[in-house]
């Protein structure tokens, strides 16, 4: 059988990983929104 | 305000790493892994008009202190978008990173990165030849001084 390549180790790795990299992308994204909230109605009130 | 999160999909994580090797080639004799990528989940704020990006800037200051800037710069120099990195509670190994990009740049953006990895393997040299570059320079530059004019009248019409 043909050996592992290191692209090989890293896709293995890419998907062990892939559970924490969405919650780390949510998470960065909740907080993100959260604390735009304020900006977002500042910027509403303005269009109105 | 927009704000979009993604993870990096999987060729184009190892991809990345890959060219930040010397030579862009792994050593078979050395260690990889993904978690030295700082952008492997990320969100982008796109931000119109152009005034926003600072406030934007110090309003999640405070929830990401600590993040490490790095912000992504035009050939000249020029700041096109500012970026940080840090981890966060819900990563242990895996980093997250968060842009702030004027809406527009951000935008042509996404149709350019559509156009160099979406497409067929041999279309990729034609979007990243040289000549392919200089176009690219010039629409950032023609959508920065549209949102630079369209701030500015915008803030002499509400004088």
């Amino acid at each position: 059988m043909r050996p592992r390549t290191i692209e090989d180790r890293l896709r293995e790795e890419y998907f062990d990983r892939l559970p924490e990299s969405r919650r780390v992308a949510e998470h960065v994204e909740a907080v993100t929104k959260f604390h735009l909230l304020e900006l977002s109605r500042i910027y509403e009130r303005l269009r109105k | 305000v927009i704000v979009r999160s993604r993870v990096k999909e999987c060729e184009s994580a190892v991809e990345a790493l890959r060219r930040r090797q010397q030579g862009a080639i792994f050593d078979p004799d050395k260690d990889y892994t993904l978690t030295d990528l700082r952008d492997l989940a990320g969100v982008r704020v796109l931000a119109f008009p152009h005034g926003r990006i600072q406030q934007i800037d110090v309003a999640l200051k405070v929830p990401f202190e600590g993040w490490n800037a790095d912000p992504v710069l035009s050939e000249e120099g020029e700041t096109l978008a500012l970026k940080y990195w840090g981890m966060c509670p819900a990563g242990h190994h895996v980093a997250g990173e968060y842009q702030i990009v004027p809406m527009l740049t951000g935008l042509c953006w996404e149709v350019e990165h559509s156009a160099i990895y979406k497409p067929a393997p041999r279309l990729r040299g034609v979007t990243q030849s040289p000549e392919m570059r200089k176009p690219v320079a010039e629409v950032l530059r023609a959508l920065r001084g549209f949102e630079a004019t369209f701030e500015r009248l915008v803030e002499e019409t509400s004088e």
